[in-house]
């Protein structure tokens, strides 16, 4: 038993240090980027890979109880709604600029 | 007899050196600047660098006076945090008779669990009363200002607004649809448990209201106007907004007549209406504001 | 915890000097926004839930899509980006 609770700790522990640096990541990303398409980019992976690891490294270290039911309601809504809004946002910047070539390379399909 | 014309030119030669149009007679008093008739109008130019002259100079005053009045009311602030008594000791002012009565009497007398809602409903529900009113008001004066209807609308710009509704249509966002789709249905359960839920768990009127209302944004927002219609028009939404209010008044008019009486308290679910009851004018108040600024019709 | 409470206090701090001080009117509104998010987190620390869901909600939601429309309304999301 304490086998396993160990090991769930550590596993819980190690996802939350990567979540982490996926947010830090993400962060410079956002920082060192200078196109909104670059940068949205960086930010969307943090959104994503970053509160997905993050929670459920806390959901291991926490144990199963009824927050971590709540917890997974909470990164389902997050898949569900940042994805979109990012999605949202590329494509009014897409729509709006005259010329997309100029600012970033674009791969024809 | 003639001291009347006198005086009328007295009259007349005061209003006109107030408006700074003449020159007063007595020069020995003080001699103004010679200035322009009021009627007298500058060329283009004069009067565009009038402007940029005059916007430079508030652009140089701007900031500093910003910063003078800041500082001033930072130093008032401070000097007020200073000069009161210590946070969470025992012999401080708001420690007395009625906030100890509110703590332990607060779920009987009121029938509310969350001694936050029953104090915002319960003991201190005029006060809440006046802020749905101000609530309910703001919402007509945005309406007054934004609200389009054929009075106001030019022609032209009725057929822009359906041209451009036109091309929202054709280009709706499938992915926001969808996904608006599965989770409009959860945010307005989530909303009507928190609003219902006021009594015993944080929430009540105004966060559930808000939830409510930013549902309903997002409904608009994603499936476009001529749904939304279906799902509250104008003469709807009229309704449910003066029906909040109404619901309100009475329900608290009931509360202040059987205090005042001394009428046993058998009205202790009240607090439920009373929070339906807030929760939608709120809503009504979000949803009415995204609707008149973007499109101005409800 | 209190660490927490202080690096929160100093970011509201921060972005409320910041968000009258940005050149555009478009940057004000973002930062006007994450003081709100900083409040409503704060908020629920000092153990103050129901003003926390009114702040996040009223604060970070609905008062930034106004200021949005109000923006688009005057014309002045323009020249918003970066050159």
């Amino acid at each position: 038993m304490s086998v396993v609770h160990n090991l769930a700790t550590a596993a819980g522990l190690a996802l939350f240090l990567f979540g982490l640096f996926v947010f830090f990541s993400a962060v410079l990303g956002l920082f060192r980027f200078d196109y909104v398409l670059n940068r949205m980019h960086a930010a969307a992976v943090g959104d994503s890979l970053g509160i997905f690891c993050v929670l459920i490294g806390l959901m291991l270290l926490h144990g199963w109880s009824l927050s971590a039911g709540k917890t997974v309601l909470i990164f389902v809504f997050l898949w569900l709604t940042s994805p979109v809004s990012s999605h949202l946002i590329a494509e009014m910047e897409v729509s709006t600029v005259p010329d997309l070539e100029k600012e970033c390379e674009v791969e024809e399909r | 007899m003639s001291k009347q014309p006198e005086k009328h030119d007295r009259l007349r030669q005061l209003v006109s050196w107030v408006d700074g149009d003449r020159e007063p007679k007595d020069q020995t008093l003080f001699v103004m600047e010679q200035r322009p008739h009021r009627d007298f109008r500058p060329s283009e130019e004069e009067f565009e660098r009038r402007e940029k002259d005059r916007l430079r100079k508030f652009f140089n005053w701007y900031p500093i006076a910003a910063a003078v009045i800041s500082a001033v009311l930072g130093l008032i602030l401070l000097a007020t945090v200073m000069n009161m008594p210590g946070f969470g000791q025992e012999d401080n002012p708001i420690n007395n008779e009625v906030s100890q009565r509110y703590l332990e009497q607060g779920a009987e007398e009121t029938g509310s669990e969350n001694v936050v809602t029953a104090m915002i409903i319960g003991y201190r529900g005029f006060d809440t009363l006046g802020e749905s009113c101000v609530l309910f008001l703001a919402v007509a004066a945005v309406m007054i200002l934004l609200l389009r209807d054929r009075k106001n609308t030019s022609e032209h710009e009725a057929r822009q607004m359906e041209r451009e509704e036109e091309s929202v249509q054709e280009h709706a966002d499938l992915i926001l649809k969808q996904v608006a789709w599965v989770l409009i249905p959860f945010i307005f359960l989530f909303a009507i448990y928190v609003l219902l839920n006021g009594e015993t768990s944080p929430g009540g009127g105004f966060s559930g209201g808000t939830i409510l209302g930013a549902g309903l944004i997002l409904f608009s927002a994603a499936f476009g106007t001529r749904h939304m219609q279906t799902l509250m028009n104008r003469r709807r939404y009229s309704a449910v907004r003066t029906f909040g209010l109404l619901l309100y008044g009475i329900l608290y008019g009931i509360y202040i007549f059987i205090g005042a009486n001394d009428l046993p308290n058998y009205l202790t679910g009240m607090i439920l209406l009373i929070d339906l009851a807030v929760g939608l004018v709120v809503a009504c108040t979000m949803y009415g504001f995204y609707a008149l600024f973007s499109r101005g019709e409800i | 915890m209190i660490v927490l409470e202080y690096i929160l206090l100093v970011g509201v701090i921060v972005c409320a000097i910041a968000a009258p001080l940005c050149k555009r009117l478009l940057a004000s509104v973002i930062v006007y926004m994450a003081m709100s998010l900083m409040m409503a987190v704060l908020w629920s620390l000092l153990q103050s839930p129901d003003l926390a869901i009114t702040e996040a909600a009223v604060g970070a939601g609905v008062t930034s899509i106004l200021f949005f429309l109000t923006l688009k309304k005057i014309h002045a999301l323009k020249g918003t980006r970066d050159e």
